[in-house]
């Protein structure tokens, strides 16, 4: 989900990139010699995926797994976005550097819940049908929040009606949906039996 | 993809920078037409695609405004002033490209898409990355080695 340059109102703009600079800071401080290698992975993980563009539904569509970097690297996400989406908007011209705040927004705000509200549920040992069933709820929350984010972003510029504008985003989100649901909860199911510490960083 | 590498091939040096999104354009004798494709090639049907002429110190022009249809193609009769025009295409859901062109009404393609293959930007984007680790963990390392010494 990458929204280009000229969409958004000015002031929509400045108020998605404000409260980017706020995630930003209190991710930025969570980084730490512990924490920086998982960052590093997950900022090419999220930038590779984001480029690799999947032809289904209304339009064309990619994966975000922001809900398992919420998981992973909660406030983290920030930053981890940040600069994933910075580099696609300077390589592949998605998004654009006036909009960076808003996407940054739009995909790391949605992350960072998810991480924050499902990790007490992976404390101490779990089964795997408990890790599977927190990856595609971290995957739901993920893809949602960004979809109604994106949509009332939209929406505050004017023109369209939210109603209409978030029916649009769920068709083309759908299918997606469904993919980086099962994503997510497969990596999370390995990774929580694999290294039950794997979901403490940025917290 | 055989469109794509169509729109490359024929496109002039002009190019202007696209969003995810690339826009071909002839600027023909009766009208101007192309169609929009999102990056990875696949035809942006039902987006708004709006021709209007360049401001130019004044009030800019009313745009025409139409649909692309289910292939990805608009069509417009062609200005009936020569001048800057822009086409802006738009899918309502935060996907738009721009292309500038001046009217002259004699047959020439125009096009945006970015020249750089994928795989060298996705190694660039990578490279980049590494970099950056690379910069933050000597940064955390040196800050960490200043705490210990003045400790």
């Amino acid at each position: 989900m990458h929204i280009a340059e000229g969409v958004l109102d000015t002031p929509t703009l400045l108020a998605a990139a404000g409260c980017t600079a706020f995630g930003l800071t209190i991710g930025l401080r969570r980084l730490t010699p512990r924490t920086l290698p998982t960052a590093a992975l997950f900022a090419a993980v999220f930038f590779l995926v984001g480029t690799i563009h999947i032809p289904i539904g209304v339009g064309s569509v990619h994966l975000i797994l922001n809900g398992l970097i919420g998981l992973l690297l909660g406030w983290l996400a920030f930053p981890v976005i940040f600069v994933a989406l910075a580099l696609q908007a300077l390589l592949f011209s998605f998004g654009g550097f006036t909009s960076l705040g808003a996407n940054t927004l739009l995909t790391a705000l949605p992350a960072v819940i998810a991480g924050l509200s499902l990790r007490p549920l992976l404390q101490g040992p779990s089964s795997r049908p408990k890790l599977l069933i927190v990856g595609a709820a971290a995957a739901t929350i993920g893809i949602l929040g960004a979809t109604l984010l994106a949509a009332m972003m939209l929406w505050s510029t004017g023109g369209t009606a939210l109603s209409s504008l978030i029916s649009l985003f769920v068709a083309a989100q759908a299918p997606i949906w469904l993919i980086e649901a099962i994503v997510t909860a497969l990596t999370v199911g390995m990774l929580g039996r694999a290294r039950p510490t794997a979901f403490t960083l940025g917290t | 993809m055989f469109r794509v590498f169509l729109i490359l091939a024929l496109s002039l040096p002009q190019l202007a920078h696209a969003h995810g999104l690339n826009l071909s354009l002839t600027d023909g004798r009766d009208a101007v037409t192309g169609n929009v494709t999102y990056a990875d090639g696949t035809p942006l049907s039902g987006a708004s695609v709006a021709l209007q002429q360049a401001a130019r110190g004044g009030a800019a022009a009313e745009p025409a405004v139409t649909r692309t249809d289910a292939e990805g193609r608009y069509a417009f009769p062609a200005p009936r002033h020569t001048g800057e025009y822009r086409v802006i295409a738009d899918d309502g859901l935060g996907h738009r490209v721009e292309v500038v062109f001046v009217a002259r009404g004699d047959q020439r393609r125009l096009g945006t898409t970015n020249t750089q293959s994928a795989w060298s930007r996705w190694l660039s984007g990578l490279g980049y990355l590494a970099g950056l680790f690379g910069v933050t963990a000597w940064w955390l390392s040196r800050r960490d080695r200043t705490r210990i010494e003045t400790s």
